[in-house]
């Protein structure tokens, strides 16, 4: 499923945006602090340790979407899966996060000019790195194509 | 809705930060995206503006339930809404209000043709999460939102009362601006007036901007600007860059399915970085007459408050502006039809002057200078000072001569002339214009002149 370029774009400094559901249904929304490759079609997404919403209703159903987004063009990458674990962060997850608000925050700080104090309040204080198969992409890019299942194509 | 209401997340909805709505199908898989337009409908419930029908919607139709996260763009605080949807609304004062955010994307980024809102869906907010206490490590830096209009009566008063006692349109223009910035806090604003055939707008004033920009121009219908003008109604936007960026987004995925070709972007009048913008209509006796604008580096600047002062400030400008209009043209009866011949007095250097019949323009030594009705009027009367000698007007000669062409009614000439003054000012042409009294006015030439008339194509 994931292909060079895609792994390229996930792994750049998007917005992250994540949903769970419980077992009743129930979605969720929060935010992913960084995607990483790990191999195959499996990415290490780091999330906020506090957030336990996304905890429980990962453990009750797996199921993930993410969505990154380029702040700048808003080119945007759906990725459906199932967590295959949760596990604490560890420094090199939560370097990662730290490349992560660096490259996000940076690009948000040079097109919008908001201060990085200010981003840097949305940055939770402490991670868990859930690793997720991914079995289906979109393109979410607004526009009338957004939602468009993205063709499959030769690593 | 628990311990929060939606009225204290009323900046969340300002749309400075892009919403996310996670919703899930039937089936249990969930699907996350972002959001271009949310707004509070009432105190339990929000609208979110549908342009695509898109897996969100799909979704909606099996499962309601849907989490939605707003950041405060001032504090960036983040609250986690619950929802469920409720309906779907395809007009109304909700979806009106909700197309006017949409359109004024699509002006912005010229796909008013193909960017247009479907539908507002209505969502019930069950409860409100605060996602993130403010880290100590990270303390609100926003504590002080910074410089706000000052919504104070009393300079709402002292304004309103300036512009009562404005004895001409050069005045009032300039009261208006210069008003909104000393008395109101408002550091950039620019007024301009509704041109003959209400096809065009034209800065008449402006402050705060490095150049005046007098007699630049914006379609009706087109941009903010041109949008307030077509529809006679405010807008207000706390998010140029992000709906500009969003816009132009959009914009590149219709050209890249081929359902718009590449084209211009509309050049936006005013500060070039300009994170709020609200631009209300100045209606007099039913009548557009010209359009307020005001702009501010700050996110979401303005408030609902701040829009009904400019209006207030923009009705009593349209209505001096209108009463010194149908007073000029009283006072136009009982002058002469002509100006009294004055001796040229003796210019230093030489100044090309260019007008092309064809649209009125006009260029003083190769610099563009004004086009239009106000660059027939100044070639009107620099034919006379050339073959007359003459440097003293009224306001009634220009307004029968034929050669401009002028509507019948409404013809707006003080408005031009006085356009053409503040446009030969801000050029530091030698060419000025300067008023001697009620209807008068004199041509002041420091320079030798060279005519130089390019007839129209086919004339």
């Amino acid at each position: 499923v994931l292909t060079p370029e895609t792994v390229s774009f996930l792994e750049g400094g998007c917005s992250c945006a994540v949903a769970t559901v419980d077992a009743a249904n129930e979605p969720y929304g929060t935010r992913g602090w960084g995607v990483t490759f790990v191999a195959g079609d499996d990415v290490r997404l780091v999330l906020d340790a506090a957030d336990r919403g996304a905890m429980e209703d990962l453990a009750a159903t797996a199921r993930i979407a993410v969505t990154a987004a380029d702040v700048l063009t808003l080119r945007s990458i759906q990725f459906k899966g199932v967590a295959r674990s949760v596990e604490p962060a560890t420094d090199g997850d939560r370097e990662r996060v730290a490349r992560y608000c660096d490259a996000f925050f940076g690009n948000i700080v040079a097109i919008d000019g908001t201060p990085r104090t200010l981003l840097d309040r949305l940055v939770p204080t402490d991670f868990v790195a859930c690793t997720v198969r991914v079995e289906e992409l979109y393109d979410q890019t607004p526009g009338p194509a957004a939602g468009a299942s993205m063709p499959e194509q030769p690593s | 809705v628990t311990d929060m209401s939606l009225r204290d997340l009323h900046l969340c909805f300002e749309g400075a930060v892009p919403a996310v709505i996670a919703t899930a199908s039937s089936d249990g898989t969930p699907n996350v995206t972002y959001l271009s337009r949310v707004r509070v409908v009432d105190d339990f419930r929000i609208a979110v503006s549908n342009q695509f029908f898109s897996k969100t919607t799909r979704n909606l139709t099996e499962n309601p339930r849907a989490s939605i996260l707003v950041i405060d763009p001032v504090s960036y605080d983040e609250y986690r809404m619950t929802v469920v949807y409720e309906r779907t609304e395809r007009r109304g004062p909700v979806f009106e209000r909700l197309r006017e955010d949409v359109d004024a994307v699509a002006a912005v980024s010229g796909m008013q043709d193909v960017f247009k809102l479907r539908s507002a869906d209505i969502y019930r907010v069950s409860q409100i999460d605060r996602v993130r206490a403010a880290s100590a490590a990270a303390p609100n830096p926003a504590a002080d939102p910074g410089p706000r209009i000052t919504t104070n009566p009393q300079g709402l008063g002292e304004l309103t009362a300036r512009l009562s006692r404005c004895p001409d349109l050069d005045a009032i223009v300039t009261t208006t601006v210069d008003g909104l910035a000393e008395l109101l806090g408002i550091g950039h604003s620019l007024l301009m007036l509704l041109d003959e055939p209400g096809q065009r707008l034209y800065t008449i004033a402006s402050h705060g901007y490095p150049a005046e920009g007098v007699g630049s121009e914006v379609a009706v219908g087109d941009g903010i600007v041109g949008m307030v003008a077509a529809r006679a109604t405010a807008i207000r936007v706390g998010n140029m860059r992000q709906m500009v960026k969003y816009g132009m987004g959009v914009r590149r995925a219709f050209e890249q399915r081929g359902e718009i070709s590449p084209g211009r972007e509309i050049e936006v009048p005013g500060l070039a970085d300009a994170e709020s913008r609200m631009a209300v209509p100045a209606l007099a006796l039913g009548q557009l007459v010209g359009v307020l604008t005001v702009e501010s580096h700050q996110q979401v600047a303005y408030t609902e408050s701040d829009e009904a002062i400019l209006s207030v400030v923009a009705s009593v400008v349209a209505g001096a502006i209108e009463a010194e209009r149908a007073n000029a043209i009283v006072d136009d009866a009982g002058l002469p039809g002509s100006g009294t011949p004055r001796a040229r007095r003796a210019g230093t250097g030489l100044t090309h002057v260019r007008f092309f019949e064809v649209d009125g323009s006009t260029f003083l030594d190769g610099n563009y200078l004004i086009k239009g009705v106000a660059g027939r009027i100044l070639w009107s009367l620099l034919g006379h000072y050339e073959r007359e000698q003459r440097t003293d007007f009224t306001n009634k000669e220009v307004r029968l001569d034929p050669s401009l062409e002028l509507p019948e009614f409404r013809d707006n000439l003080d408005s031009r002339l006085l356009l053409l003054k503040r446009r030969l000012d801000e050029q530091a042409a030698p060419i000025r214009i300067e008023k001697t009294g009620r209807g008068r006015f004199r041509l002041d030439v420091g320079t030798e002149l060279r005519l130089d008339g390019v007839a129209a194509p086919g004339a």
